[in-house]
This record gives C-alpha cells, structure tokens and sequence, in this order.
C-alpha cells in the first residue's frame, strides 16, 4: 500500500472548523445538502491519487480499504472495523476524530456527515452508481461508533442517514490538542475549493457559508472571542489559525478597499499551488474564508482575490473590498440604460 | 436530464407568449437547468442575450456548443472575464470580474440595441450578484430589469441557484416576473 503515513501535521480544530461549516452549509438544502457535500470527496481523491497518497487500484473494496488506511495513517481514526454479509455491511471507528462533531451536529440536528473520509468513500460508492441506506447506528461509552448500512443502487433515495441516534449523552471527547497529518488536510482542503467549481463563480456564496460556519464553529465550540470590532476579529482569526499550525504567522494589512495577508509557512501553501495551476478559481484557506465571513458581517464584500506563492511556502494574498450596501438608483441607471 | 429542465420548462411556460421567468437552480443541477432553459428560448426566439456572472464566455461556447445548442445568435455579455478595459466584439462583450451593477445595466442595454431583432435575455445568475452586493440593491437592479425586458419586448430569465442566500430576493422579485419555475 502506498497509503502516505505523514511526518507533518496541523492541529485538528483548524480542519474541524471547515468541515463543521461545510456541514452546516449545506443543511438547508436537507438530506440533498449530502449529495453537494460527497462531491468534497471526489477532489479528496483525487488529490490523494495524484500527490501517490492513495493508489487507484480497480477493485472498489481494495480501493475503499486504502482511503481507510490512509486517514489512519494521518491520524483521523484509530482503527476501522469492517464486516460484510451480503449486501449489508458493519463499520466500527474506534477514537474517530469526527465524533465531537457528529454529537454537536446531531444534537443541532443536522444530520448531513461532513466527515472527509466517509466523503471520499460515498465519492468512491457514487462513481460506482452505488449508494448506501443506513439500518442502524450506535455509540458505546467510550464513543466507538458503529453503523450498520447497505449497499443499494444510487438515486435520491440513498445516502440517508439512519433514524437520528440521541447523541446528547454521548460524551465524546474534544479535539482541543489533537492533530491531523498535512496530507489529510490538504486533499480535505483541495476537495473543498474544487467540489463546486461546476457552479463557476457563484460557488462563492456556499464557500461563504461554510466560512460563516466556521465562524460559529470557533465561537461557540471552541470560544474565541471576536469582538465586534473586524480589525480585533481578523486580528483573533489569525492568532487562532496561527496557533493551530496554519501558517507560522498570518500578518493583515486592513484599509476600507484591501485587505492584504501574507502567510509565513503557510500549510495551505500546496493545495493553494494545485489549485492556481489548475486554473481553479475558489480556495478553501479555513482563515480566508472565516476572514470574509467577519468581513461580511462588518458590511464589506470581497470583489476579487488574488494570491500569490512565493517560495518556502510563504504566500500572499489580496482582497478588495467594497462596502456591501451601496445604493442603487434605479431611475438614474434607468434613464443611463435609456441612452446607452 | 437537460430534457428534463427543458421540458419543466416548457410545461410551466406554456400559455405565455413572451415571458420573463425568475428560475430557482437546485445546485445539484445547474449545468443541466441551464442548458434546459437555453434550448427553451432558443427554441422560440433567433436572437439571444446570455449575461454571464459565472463562467467565461469562452467556457460557456464550448460548453453549449457541446450540449448541441446554436450559439452563433447568441451575444454574451461576460461579467466574469478579468480584462483590463471594457471589450466589444462580434459575439461578446467584457466587462470585467466583479462588475458593478450599474456598468452590468448599460452593458446589457448596449448588448439589446446593437441590432432591432426580437431577442431573449438570460442572466446567469442573480447569487452571484450577491457575493457582491446587498439583497436589496440586487432586487432593485432585478426589477429594472425585469422592466427593461417588457419594454423591449423581450422574453428571458433570471437565474437564481439556491444558495440560501438570496431567499429576499425571491420573495421580492416574484410579483414582477411571469412566472417562478423551480428546476
């Protein structure tokens, strides 16, 4: 197997902060919200096959035990245990680093999974027009997890989750400390910016509410304080994302049109890379997309971004901004439309 | 799937002459609601408009020309291409990523005087007015609009995906269109 065991890693609530917005933004749209969020996966994949962090091999369960052991290998989950009798198949997670998210989700009832491995799995099932219905869930005092689910035929029918398990006397633990292998965060990372490229520019506006999810992800999960003031706020989101091993340091220049970051050692530094090289447009940076959501809530929108590598993985970027409630006259644009 | 859009189109239109539709774009079908609506109109009107906020022109010829649909009467107007002055061409005009709304109006106005020609206008899409604007002024630009149409007696749409953002605009441009057809 060349499932990469890594040697770098990132703190975990950086990556929980994005994943818990993602299922978060997609929650309007109901049990559908997951059909938007499996498509994280397929970029999960695909970056992992194209960095050789996973080996693309013909048989799906084969392939299906490689994206296991490559989130074990990153330290996502301790140990996975499979079973299958026909077409219902058995998973035990054991020290699953979802689970403090699954238990906050649930008790909020979102029951959308945003976890990036059951992603890149469901990605793997559809892409074999498979889909999975859950029969049944449960988590034991320690906070294994187990859920039992069959294989069935992909349509809107599946990809349900199991009749909603009470989470509220689960006490699973808090992430607060543990951490993640890069390679993990990266393709994670990758499959977020890319998953709704499809949309073209629009895609904005859901990358925009998995910020705002972030955002209340970090204040009231993890409490940090963002004042009311933007400048204090974005100065807290680069303290905080510093912290966790985002970058070494996330230094803001803030005027009312620009708001300027450089990033030093920037663990974003390679997927931001793929991703311009590719020609992609969105990224996924969990302090970019916070930083608009603050931004936004401050009255400013972000017109344009642009980013630049420079070497040793330091990165810039620049975002112009306006502010969101400009007026528009629309006798006087009228009469402009009128003689143009 | 495109003949399903198409055809939830068709059907929610029949009756009407020249309408202007607000469309609401699951997001999980946006390329197929997309290329549905555009067989509609060209379908029913020579001439078209495709205000493009999302996608490059060049992206979109290739993309329409693939799902078969003639793109050779279609003028776009590209609001998304980062160019470093406004671009007229036979086919196209840029006006630069991030466009204002006011530059979006006359661009659209100039696109519809360029010849007399019965037209239809499609403006993809109204979310992403609201990456950069406020709900309210969206609306308003969406009713001026909606307005300019019936005046040049063009039938056309305005595409909205659902985003969970744009719920206001909704509600407050509904009474001014024909018809609010989910796809």
């Amino acid at each position: 197997m060349s499932e990469a065991a890594s040697t770098e890693s990132i703190q975990l609530q950086v990556l929980d902060s994005v994943i818990y917005g993602a299922a978060k933004a997609f929650e309007y749209l109901g049990i559908q919200g997951q059909e938007m969020l499996d498509k994280v996966g397929e970029g999960i994949l695909d970056y992992c096959i194209k960095k050789g962090f996973i080996k693309r091999v013909d048989d799906p369960q084969q392939f299906a035990f490689g994206i296991v052991a490559f989130f074990k290998n990153n330290g996502y989950v301790a140990d996975v245990e499979f079973s299958q009798d026909g077409e219902v198949i058995t998973l035990t997670m054991r020290d699953w680093s979802y689970m403090p998210l699954l238990s906050r989700l649930r008790n909020q009832n979102c029951f959308l999974l945003s976890c990036p491995l059951c992603l890149a799995n469901n990605s793997l099932r559809r892409s074999n027009s498979l889909g999975w219905k859950a029969i049944n869930e449960r988590v034991t005092a320690d906070g294994d997890y187990t859920i039992q689910f069959r294989v069935v035929p992909l349509s809107a029918a599946s990809n349900v989750p199991p009749e909603p398990y009470n989470m509220s006397n689960v006490k699973a633990e808090s992430n607060r400390g543990k951490r993640i292998g890069l390679p993990a965060f990266e393709a994670t990372e990758y499959g977020l910016a890319r998953a709704f490229d499809y949309l073209g520019a629009q895609a904005q506006l859901l990358l925009d509410n998995v910020g705002s999810g972030a955002v209340e992800f970090l204040q009231s999960e993890l409490h940090v304080q963002l004042p009311k003031n933007h400048r204090k706020s974005l100065q807290e989101l680069s303290s905080f994302y510093s912290q966790g091993g985002l970058a070494d340091s996330i230094d803001l220049n803030l005027s009312d049109s620009k708001l300027e970051a450089a990033f030093t050692k920037y663990r974003y530094a390679p997927v931001l890379e793929r991703l311009l090289d590719e020609g992609y447009r969105l990224t996924s940076c969990p302090f970019t997309l916070a930083a608009r959501a603050v931004l936004r809530n401050a009255g400013f929108a972000a017109t344009s971004m642009q980013w630049r590598v420079l070497d040793d993985r330091n990165a810039e970027m620049e975002m112009e901004l306006r502010v969101a409630g400009q007026e528009f006259d629309e006798d006087k644009i009228g009469r402009m439309m009128d003689s143009a | 799937m495109s003949s399903e859009a198409y055809t939830s189109v068709a059907e929610s239109l029949e009756d009407l002459e020249k309408p202007v539709l607000l469309a609401l774009i699951d997001p999980i079908r946006y390329q197929d609601a997309v290329v549905g609506l555009l067989r509609y109109f060209t379908a029913k009107v020579p001439r078209g408009i495709y205000v493009s906020l999302n996608k490059p022109f060049a992206v979109l010829t290739k993309s329409f020309d693939k799902a078969g649909i003639q793109t050779g009467n279609l003028f776009f107007v590209d609001g998304i291409t980062n160019v470093p002055a406004i671009e007229e061409n036979q086919d196209h005009s840029c006006l630069g990523s991030g466009v204002d709304l006011s530059n979006l109006c006359i661009g659209i106005s100039k696109a519809v005087n360029r010849n007399a020609d019965e037209k239809f206008i499609v403006l993809d899409s109204l979310s992403t007015l609201l990456i950069y604007n406020d709900s309210r002024a969206v609306a308003k630009f969406a009713h001026l609009l909606t307005e300019k149409m019936r005046r040049w007696n063009a039938s056309g749409s305005l595409m909205t995906v659902e985003m969970n953002a744009e719920r206001d605009v909704v509600s407050q441009l509904a009474p001014f269109c024909d018809k609010v057809v989910k796809i």
